[in-house]
């Protein structure tokens, strides 16, 4: 079988051939071959049934195997053991340090000096407006239009109340000379200018 | 070998040092402002606690039955005034004007009323009258910040308005008496 000297040299070819796997030229001269060779065409018929065979047992075989978690089951056997978190973040800190020196060193100097600054702003104790004790009224002034005058009332440890008075509850000194009166609507008048009480016409609750 | 970038990232973190030492270094102080409406209708305390305002400012002659609590903010004054939008239609305008030797001046200004001076203390509240409303006086309170005392506990806690009015005392010769009615 297959004495032909010309058909030996075509036997290697065949299965290529079958599968698609020649080149145009090569796949050209097979099949001239094939038109005139009796013996290479039954071999050829004998390896496409033999390939459908087999095929056909693959399908049988692929339709019978369990596939609803093969992609789950081959990545959890490819994926690597996840290390825990503190060797990653040494391997990522190594790393940095390793490739990426430069910026770790300005990043380190930055956040020292920010740390140097923020403690610096914390030891100053006394939050920013309160250095003194005690809260103290400087002073106080009526819008003229209002035709009401201030009456301060200091308290201990600072408190001080602030109460509008109409003209018509117009202070009088209780010291006269002193010049304390708060009666100048409109004027500045300190909450220390002295002794004072209110008159017999006091406001009622606060009525102004 | 010199970094390239390294001079780059230098001008970086000194700029931002600069920004925040600037924004640190702006004058600012953190107060807190609550709203009374203090009345004669009903005898409501609202929060109960001030039921200690209500106890000092009669000792101090104010016979109001009800004090309600209408609002409370805790407030950053810079030197641009900071507004108050008050239920009478009147604005309370409270500005820093000035911060010397750690101390801040403000100044509390209800419009078309009055304005007050004051500087700030760790301990001490003012209760600024601010005109009336629906048949009461409203009073706004101006305290420190909560958030200003942590680190000066021995000296007093943060107290809010109705707490800091306790201490009121009624022996003061110096004081302004306005009896009750």
């Amino acid at each position: 079988m297959l004495l032909n000297p010309v058909c030996r040299t075509f036997i290697s070819k065949l299965s290529p051939f079958i599968d698609g796997e020649l080149r145009a030229a090569e796949r050209v001269q097979v099949e001239s071959h094939l038109a005139g060779c009796a013996d290479c065409t039954r071999l050829v018929a004998g390896l496409r049934a033999e390939s459908a065979l087999i095929r056909d047992g693959l399908e049988l075989l692929a339709a019978d195997a369990d596939l609803r978690d093969f992609s789950a089951s081959v990545m959890a056997r490819i994926a690597p053991a996840r290390p825990p978190l503190f060797e990653r973040w040494g391997v990522s800190l190594r790393e940095l340090f390793t490739y990426r020196r430069g910026m770790m060193v300005s990043l380190a100097g930055a956040a020292a000096a920010m740390l140097v600054f923020a403690s610096v702003l914390l030891r100053s104790g006394t939050p920013d407006g309160y250095a003194s004790a005690t809260m103290a009224v400087q002073a106080v002034s009526t819008d003229p239009e209002a035709h009401v005058a201030p009456v301060v009332m200091s308290g201990e440890k600072g408190n001080a109340i602030i109460w509008l008075v109409s003209h018509k509850h117009v202070i009088e000194d209780t010291e006269p000379g002193q010049g304390n009166q708060v009666e100048d609507v409109g004027k500045e008048a300190r909450p220390d200018q002295g002794k004072t009480k209110m008159n017999q016409d006091r406001p009622r609750g606060g009525e102004l | 070998m010199r970094n390239p970038g390294g001079s780059r990232r230098a001008i970086g973190v000194m700029v931002l040092l600069t920004s925040f030492a600037t924004f640190a270094a702006e004058p600012k102080v953190r107060v807190t402002a609550e709203v009374i409406l203090a009345s004669n209708q009903g005898n409501t305390i609202d929060p109960p606690g001030l039921v200690r305002m209500k106890n000092q400012f009669s000792q101090k002659g104010f016979a109001f039955s009800s004090y309600r609590r209408l609002s409370s903010e805790k407030l950053v004054l810079v030197r641009k005034g900071v507004e108050i939008k008050l239920p009478n239609l009147r604005t309370a305008t409270l500005r820093l004007e000035d911060m010397k030797g750690g101390t801040a001046t403000v100044k509390v200004e209800i419009s078309g009323l009055a304005s007050t001076t004051l500087t700030l203390g760790r301990e001490g509240s003012l209760f600024q009258h601010a005109g009336d409303h629906e048949g009461g006086q409203l009073i706004l309170v101006l305290s420190p910040d909560r958030g200003t005392q942590p680190r000066r506990t021995a000296l007093g806690t943060p107290r809010p308005a109705e707490v800091l009015a306790r201490e009121f005392g009624g022996g003061d010769a110096g004081d302004l008496v306005a009896p009750s009615p």
